[in-house]
């Protein structure tokens, strides 16, 4: 469990055509264990918020501290405890599936988390596909395939961004469960950044975003 | 449980990287092959200048003599005869072995008759340079019988070069005679003496008799006319003094010294190295410049793989170690292989070289590989790890979340 703080946290990408704020002075306290839905329209900052949570992108002012502390770079310190499923799902074309989803255990020692990933290729639909590459799978598939590597290790703070994309059927529904089972026992802080409802999560904190910045912080039963 | 497949074995930052480099072969082949090229090549080009200069050297030893008296306008047919062991004719004016062995300051005159095999049933040789000797003068070919000193008594012996594919005990039909081989020469890389079959005065004689037997091509030694003398001096005289003496008195001859006999050749040497360091430089580049058309587009187009590996706990020390070494592996394979492939190649053409260019060479890639190629591969190497180190520490500076994106 991880609590994460953010001071007037501010986040300008800078193109030809200008300087974009996609996040504009955002206070928010996540509190551990909690469980905090980003919601809002496309474009209004939620992919951004989630990478500056999680310390996989810097604010340009502002402060973001994880437990008190300003978070180090990535790929050091706490950072192993911090899982990302990203937006877009990336994979590394010349590694199977099963490959791919054991990555976040490759940089790391300690045991090797066979019957986890097992576990996740099975309850995920994944389990006959997992010799294939990913480049033989469907759109849905990979949706599954970066939701089952973010679940792979225990995480302190866990950022899912539109988890639901691309998943048709009652999989919304047990991909949720699944995430629910996952967090529950270890009191992870999940925040999920979302343009959608999604089943089950009715008393998570609910905090909408436009333009960069939040609208409404309905501090839920979380 | 598992229904798919196998289980799942465990890997690194190395084993993932190894699974990359071997699953995508077209971006190792890319980074590979230029670099086994320009190894082959420069490889080749030390090799050569090194077995040039090393021939020369050995060749002028071999010979042993102060001075070489040959016939004058055959300077083709000599570097022929002598660089390339080929079978040509040279004969020196009648009279000119008296005029040396009277000359002032000379101690031994060695003659010797360039003749060929003919190319017929009474010679099982094939055309074949044969050179006629006298081992009571002779100190150019007896020293450098390889292993016990060769028994050449009667008229059975010949001495054969090292080139010469036949063993100690080996008979050899020349002109309806049949000779056993006695001696086999060191390699000298002067064709000369490593293609070449001597066969003593004795062995001449005979072979003149048996030529005249049984439908064989007639053989006649011109004895009055060598195709060369090999002249050692007194000590104390001057080779040049004496050259010019000897050229003054005997009309159509040409008298050599050795720095003379080896010079056109070492001037090949030196002209092959000095292109030695330009090509360095430009195998360098060449290697440097593949590197980078290589591995920067590939990364470009696969920036979002390093988010992704810095987001899944990976950290940014052990992505560029871990690629930088792949990167040194790599280079190391390629410039290694290019290296042995140029010491193969030109270990089996040396022969044909020789005769076709008329050159002293002696492949030793041994020397090559215990002198300059090792500290050559490994700047070549450790340039292109640093680039790539650089090449990805660049790249890590920045966010995981923008590398992650897309476009």
């Amino acid at each position: 469990m991880m609590l994460v703080e953010l001071e007037r946290v501010r986040k300008c990408h800078y193109s030809q055509g200008g300087v974009i704020t996609a996040v504009d002075g955002v206070d928010l306290t996540l509190p551990p264990g909690s469980f905090t839905l980003l919601h809002g329209p496309s474009g209004s900052g939620k992919s951004t918020l989630l990478a500056l949570i999680g310390g996989f992108a810097l604010p340009t002012s502002g402060r973001v501290t994880h437990d008190g502390s300003i978070p180090g770079r990535v790929g050091s310190g706490r950072s192993g405890e911090i899982s990302w499923v990203m937006q877009e799902p990336i994979f590394i074309p010349e590694l199977t599936v099963r490959e791919n989803l054991f990555l976040p255990a490759a940089g790391r020692g300690g045991e090797w988390p066979e019957k986890r990933g097992e576990a996740l290729l099975d309850a995920l639909g994944l389990i006959d596909l997992s010799d294939l590459y990913p480049s033989a799978l469907s759109g849905g598939e990979k949706r599954r395939l970066s939701l089952a590597r973010g679940l792979l290790l225990p995480a302190a703070l866990l950022l899912l961004d539109e988890p639901l994309a691309y998943l048709d059927g009652d999989w919304g529904g047990r991909v949720m469960e699944l995430v629910r089972e996952s967090v529950g026992s270890s009191m992870t802080t999940l925040v999920v950044a979302t343009h959608q409802p999604l089943p089950g999560c009715e008393r998570a904190r609910m905090i909408r975003m436009e333009r960069g910045k939040v609208r409404r912080d309905d501090d839920g039963d979380h | 449980m598992s229904r798919g497949g196998a289980s799942s074995t465990r890997f690194g930052p190395a084993g993932l990287c190894w699974k990359m480099a071997v699953r995508a072969p077209l971006r190792s082949a890319a980074l590979f092959l230029p670099l086994f090229l320009v190894s082959f090549l420069l490889s080749g080009a030390e090799l050569l200048q090194q077995g040039m200069a090393a021939a020369a050297d050995r060749g002028a030893k071999r010979l042993g003599a102060d001075l070489m008296v040959v016939p004058a306008g055959a300077d083709v047919q000599v570097g022929m005869g002598l660089f390339g062991g080929l079978p040509v004719r040279l004969a020196l004016p009648a009279g000119a072995e008296r005029e040396v062995t009277a000359t002032p300051g000379v101690t031994t005159v060695a003659p010797q008759y360039f003749l060929f095999a003919a190319k017929s049933p009474c010679c099982d040789t094939g055309e074949l340079l044969l050179v006629g000797f006298d081992p009571g003068l002779d100190f150019t070919v007896l020293p450098w019988i390889r292993g016990e000193r060769a028994d050449l008594a009667g008229d059975r012996s010949v001495v054969v070069g090292s080139a010469v594919r036949k063993a100690v005990g080996a008979e050899l039909r020349i002109y309806n005679r049949t000779f056993t081989v006695s001696g086999r020469l060191d390699k000298s890389g002067l064709g000369y003496f490593d293609n070449a079959v001597f066969i003593p005065d004795a062995g001449l004689s005979a072979m003149e008799r048996t030529s005249l037997q049984g439908g064989a091509v007639p053989f006649k030694l011109p004895r009055q006319r060598p195709s060369l003398l090999l002249v050692k001096l007194s000590p104390g005289a001057d080779p040049e003094g004496t050259a010019s003496l000897l050229e003054g008195r005997i009309s159509g001859a040409r008298v050599l010294t050795m720095p003379q006999l080896f010079r056109e050749k070492r001037e090949r040497v030196e002209r092959l190295a000095a292109w030695r360091t330009p090509l360095a430089v430009a195998g360098w580049l060449l290697a440097l410049a593949a590197g980078v058309a290589v591995q920067i587009p590939w990364w470009r187009e696969r920036r979002p793989l390093l988010g992704l590996l810095l987001s899944c706990g990976i950290g940014r020390g052990t992505i560029v170690r871990t690629f930088a070494i792949e990167t040194l592996l790599l280079s190391l394979a390629a410039l290694t292989a290019g290296g042995l492939l140029a010491s193969l190649v030109l270990g089996r053409a040396a022969p044909l070289l020789i005769a076709a260019l008329d050159l002293p060479l002696v492949i030793d890639a041994g020397a090559l590989y215990a002198a300059a190629a090792p500290r050559l591969w490994l700047l070549f190497a450790g340039a292109l790890t640093l680039e790539t180190a650089t090449l990805y520490a660049l790249l890590l500076r920045r966010e995981p979340a923008e590398l992650a994106r897309r476009g």
